[in-house]
């Protein structure tokens, strides 16, 4: 894993949050995450990545703070994770991707469009066997969210 | 009014291809056409002049027109229902023979008829064929002859030179009959025989087609895909219908940008004036391409392709692009496994060599302690901690704790690992540490993790060969003494000096759950500690009228609720001056004032993390942050650590936990 393909997503989260809901998310200190272990997170967007490095960027939310964004975005109130907090997550999520994409030019990466996993401490399907997921946490006013990596270097 | 003429054609069409259907000949087809076309033509006109004649009140020819009208109605409604077209045809031409003879008979407006008459060779020739249409022409013309020629045959007296007149143009219309259905025929043949061949040779291209295992297709000069293509081509990109897709579509998104864009300029440079065929083979971007299909759920499947173009050059331009592409994945993938595997094998080879010769039981407690350093680490990444410089410091002494251990199995390939990492984090951690760092150090967790789980995975598989008899023999042995004998043995080959142990009064039941890490980690350090620095060389040793053997005592007691534990080695002792002038040499210690120092304050400073009293930093000893790491883990357990020595005698380390 390097750190040359997880900086852009980085910087376009903190970038897309800050244009589109006015808020700057502080990046706290990252960790191991454990493939199994329990979690907070009712959202999570998965990108895929493909090309000199092989994995996953996923975005994961807590329903409140989706639900923030999404009553934010649409002007709607929301009570609960339905179809239009899937679609606003998605879309953000894929705002990130096209932001990130610019900081990855210079690498031979394709990166997928996202594809929405949901439910309480929903699973999600990391690509990769025994590589463990680096986790992001990012802590804003609205609320925390979080920010997994999982890559493999296919070019050493 | 273009909808309303398409109606009308399509009206026209349906009509006169009644009864066609299922016919499969050309030649067949056309005669029906032409059947139904005179049948319908026969019919408005013989309608018409029925009408005309009722109207001049000549009933008799009114009344045979109109039965001839319905005689062909007749004709064509069979054809339609029964598809007979040889009947039908023979129904029509001497439906038509009786009723040109009748209107001959009966002269017409200035005997007009005799001029409607000429038609029928016509008709019975392309309607009956020739053999037939040339008999039922004969009798025709030997009804007309005698009907021209013979006085009182018809109605009307119609004079030999006015019948000659008929006759003549009647054979002349006949030949020009004959000619053109004997020329039209053969043409029909040679067309025939010639689309029969062609349809032959397509189902031969079709069938290669179908069945190469490449993609081959053609390139218009808009890099359009051509209508011949081969099955596999829709294979490769999982798409059917590729006619008119363009190629630069179908690769878009799926290949790297900047190889997409070199595709673009090289397609165009092949429908260039200037076209060099030798250089374009060399430049070809899509010599061996990767291809990134996105998946439904999420992810991409990768699949490599090589493509190969040659332009089709006519007048002096390309016209079309050969291009043929193979899907070459199965051979990369197999390529890449080969050789991850070969590497894969070859290091599970080496650590296989060093771990086979260590307890089992060993081995487990090194993993068990290697992912505790993990688990602490990471509960110290996840709790609130702002100091960057600490985290890197504790990930320092994971590190270092853990490659200890590693080293001392023999675990050469995880250790020189983890030695690198050391080196990376010593290089940083005097610095002001950005968030950037912190989490490129994250990430080497992440491989530390990796590398004990290949351990994990190999020990297993190690202990599966080994009987369960032999396990528990180890496991009953004493792993703390152990642990700190192989210490011993592997550093004091290294120095080339000889250390007895003796741990007799040493109770390592004594030792708690809680604190067997703990005194495990401390007993290891100060035994390197001990051989780095304390132990002396044999040669020294008796110059100095000392035992040539050295000795590390190691001993423990319990007493009001507190485990002390004691390490004592008869070495060099702490030597306050040198201390002091190595502290000197050391940046981080500039600014102390080493003059007004007490002995003791001195030798206290051996427990700072920038401390190391040997000359060069070797695998084994030298990093400093020995004794330190001590220190901190006893006070954070609420423990004290005391030390005492005399010079050029002995040093001792007395730890103190509460229970």
């Amino acid at each position: 894993m390097d750190i040359k393909y997880i900086d852009p997503f980085i910087k376009a989260t903190v970038n897309v949050f800050d244009e589109f809901f006015n808020v700057l998310p502080e990046v706290q200190k990252p960790y191991l995450l454990d493939k199994d272990e329990e979690h907070e997170w009712d959202v999570s967007a998965i990108i895929g990545i493909a090309g000199e490095a092989k994995g996953a960027v996923v975005i994961s939310f807590p329903a409140e703070l989706a639900s923030i964004l999404t009553s934010r975005l649409t002007g709607k109130t929301v009570r609960e994770i339905d179809e239009d907090v899937v679609d606003t997550i998605g879309e953000v999520v894929n705002i990130v991707a096209g932001n990130a994409k610019k900081g990855l030019e210079e690498y031979r990466l394709m990166i997928s469009l996202p594809s929405i996993v949901r439910g309480k401490n929903h699973k999600i399907a990391w690509p990769g066997k025994n590589a463990p997921v680096i986790a992001i946490p990012f802590k804003s006013v609205l609320g925390e969210f979080n920010l997994s990596v999982i890559l493999e270097n296919i070019i050493a | 009014m273009a909808g309303f003429l398409n109606s009308i054609r399509r009206f026209w069409n349906n009509i006169t291809t009644s009864g066609a259907a299922g016919i499969l000949s050309m030649e067949q087809k056309r005669r029906v056409v032409f059947l139904n076309s005179i049948d319908l033509a026969g019919m408005f006109i013989l309608l018409a002049f029925s009408v005309v004649n009722y109207r001049d009140n000549k009933l008799l020819i009114a009344a045979s027109l109109l039965s001839a009208f319905f005689i062909l109605f007749f004709a064509l409604i069979y054809m339609r229902i029964k598809k007979k077209f040889v009947l039908s045809g023979y129904i029509v031409v001497i439906t038509i023979f009786f009723l040109f003879l009748f209107l001959l008979y009966t002269g017409g407006v200035e005997k007009s008829y005799s001029l409607w008459i000429q038609t029928f060779p016509l008709v019975a020739i392309f309607i009956l064929g020739l053999r037939p249409g040339l008999i039922a022409t004969g009798l025709y013309f030997i009804g007309i002859s005698c009907l021209v020629f013979i006085p009182q045959a018809a109605q009307v007296e119609y004079g030999f030179s006015f019948g000659v007149r008929v006759i003549g143009s009647f054979i002349l219309v006949f030949f020009f009959a004959l000619f053109y259905e004997n020329i039209r025929s053969q043409t029909q043949e040679t067309l025939e025989k010639l689309s029969s061949d062609l349809l032959a040779a397509k189902k031969q291209t079709d069938s290669i087609m179908a069945h190469v295992d490449e993609g081959i297709f053609l390139l218009d000069s808009t890099l359009n895909i051509g209508s011949e293509y081969s099955r596999e081509l829709e294979k490769i990109f999982g798409i059917k219908n590729l006619e008119n897709r363009s190629l630069l579509n179908l690769l878009e998104k799926k290949i790297d940008e900047k190889i997409f864009s070199a595709t673009k300029d090289y397609l165009d440079m092949f429908f260039k004036p200037t076209i060099n065929i030798q250089l374009l083979e060399e430049i070809n971007p899509l010599d061996r391409v990767e291809l990134h299909f996105v998946e439904s759920d999420f992810g991409f499947i990768t699949k490599y392709l090589e493509f190969t173009f040659a332009p089709i050059i006519s007048e002096e331009k390309t016209g079309n692009i050969l291009c043929t592409v193979k899907d070459i994945t199965e051979e990369i993938e197999l390529a890449k496994k080969l050789k991850a595997q070969e590497t894969r094998t070859k290091k599970q080879m080496e650590q296989l060599f060093q771990i086979i010769n260590v307890d089992p039981a060993m081995l487990n407690e090194f993993i068990l302690d290697a992912e505790s350093e993990l688990e602490n680490i990471n509960t110290l990444l996840k709790s609130d901690e702002k100091d960057y410089n600490l985290i890197i410091n504790s990930i320092y002494q994971s590190v270092h704790a853990i490659k200890g251990n590693a080293l001392l199995l023999g675990l050469s390939h995880t250790s020189k690992k983890l030695h690198g990492i050391e080196d990376e984090i010593s290089e940083v951690r005097e610095k002001e540490l950005s968030w950037n760092e912190l989490l490129k150090f994250t990430i080497r967790l992440s491989e530390i993790k990796n590398e004990i789980n290949d351990v994990k995975d190999l020990v297993e598989r190690v202990l599966a060969f080994r009987s369960n008899k032999d396990v528990k023999k180890i496991v009953q042995k004493d792993l703390l003494i152990n642990a700190v004998e192989r210490t011993i043995n592997v550093l004091s080959k290294e120095r080339n000096i000889e250390v007895n142990l003796v741990t007799d009064n040493f109770n390592s039941k004594a030792v708690t759950a809680k604190y067997r890490k703990v005194v495990k980690d401390i007993l290891i350090q100060l035994t390197r500690n001990s051989l780095a620095h304390g132990i002396e060389e044999p040669k020294v040793r008796s110059s100095l009228a000392k035992e040539k053997v050295g000795t590390i005592i190691i001993s423990s007691a319990v007493e009001d609720g507190k485990f002390t534990l004691s390490f004592k080695d008869d070495g060099r002792g702490l030597n306050a001056h040198t201390i002091k002038e190595k502290a000197k040499s050391i940046e981080a210690f500039k600014n102390m004032d080493f003059d007004g120092m007490t002995d003791q304050r001195v030798l206290s400073l051996i427990f700072h993390p920038r401390f190391s009293t040997a000359k060069e930093t070797t695998f084994a000893a030298g990093r400093g942050i020995g004794l330190n790491l001590i220190k901190a883990t006893v006070e954070k357990n609420g423990g004290s650590l005391k030390v005492r020595s005399a010079r050029g005698k002995f040093c001792e380390f007395v730890i103190t936990l509460p229970l």
